[in-house]
């Protein structure tokens, strides 16, 4: 992972202590595209709607940045 | 001026858009009159799009999959409408805001928030998403499409949007 990316994973790890977390640049370099994956048993009961929030919610000073964000959610 | 722009287009007829110069109006906060727009373009159909581009040309990976995934549920054309935030700087901040949703696309069924393409593309696995268009009757009819065939629309509707 690159700094940023660790940066990206560092907020979700102490917000949801997640079971599994992915963050991964997907943009081919330009560092505006990005792949996450959290699994974490805060998301417990939530529908997938209220869970993508909770997540667009903690990042979202950086998702304003970036052009795009493919997010998978699970509750564990 | 902001509805005018808020063109109506459907799965597989060619996007009518006016075209217009850029709006370089940046509002930080959404507007009485911004709001009222989506709200009449949110009711507009029974499945409505906030995409980039129009349906015939996405201009975007994630708004392109989703309009395929809305295709192949077999969405009627006739309930569905497509609005492009490209076309609109107030829209596509605005839409944001509106939904507290950041990303677009954004998809809407009956008045109600659905999701954006992560979320459409997982209930179309799980069937939910087929579930949700067949509640809310959204589905082309093809057994009514059947008993009369003389309906002039009915072949043209008949087929789902077919994209390369």
């Amino acid at each position: 992972m690159d700094d940023y990316e660790k940066k990206i994973f560092g907020i979700l790890q102490e917000k949801f202590q997640p079971e599994k977390l992915q963050v991964k640049d997907v943009s081919g370099g330009c560092g505006s595209m990005f792949a996450i994956l959290v699994e974490a048993n805060a998301f417990k009961g939530l529908p997938m709607v209220k869970q993508h929030r909770l997540v667009n919610e903690v990042l979202k000073d950086e998702i304003k940045q970036w052009h795009g964000l493919q997010l998978r959610t699970k509750a564990v | 001026m902001f509805r005018a722009t808020l063109s109506r287009s459907s799965l597989i007829r060619p996007f009518a858009s006016t075209v217009r110069p850029a709006n370089v109006a940046f509002a930080r906060f959404i507007s009485d009159d911004t709001k009222h727009a989506i709200e009449t373009a949110i009711a507009s159909a029974k499945v409505v799009l906030f995409m980039k581009g129009t349906p015939e040309s996405p201009q975007c990976g994630f708004s392109r999959a989703t309009i395929q995934t809305l295709g192949a549920q077999g969405v009627d054309p006739a309930k569905f409408a497509a609005y492009n935030v490209l076309e609109d700087e107030e829209l596509r901040q605005g839409i944001k805001e509106y939904s507290s949703w950041p990303t677009i696309p954004q998809l809407y069924v009956d008045n109600e928030f659905i999701g954006g393409c992560d979320i459409i593309t997982s209930m179309n696995q799980s069937g939910e998403l087929t579930e949700l268009l067949e509640q809310s009757e959204a589905l082309v009819d093809f057994e009514a499409e059947e008993t009369e065939p003389e309906a002039p629309k009915a072949a043209e509707n008949i087929k789902p949007a077919k994209r390369s």
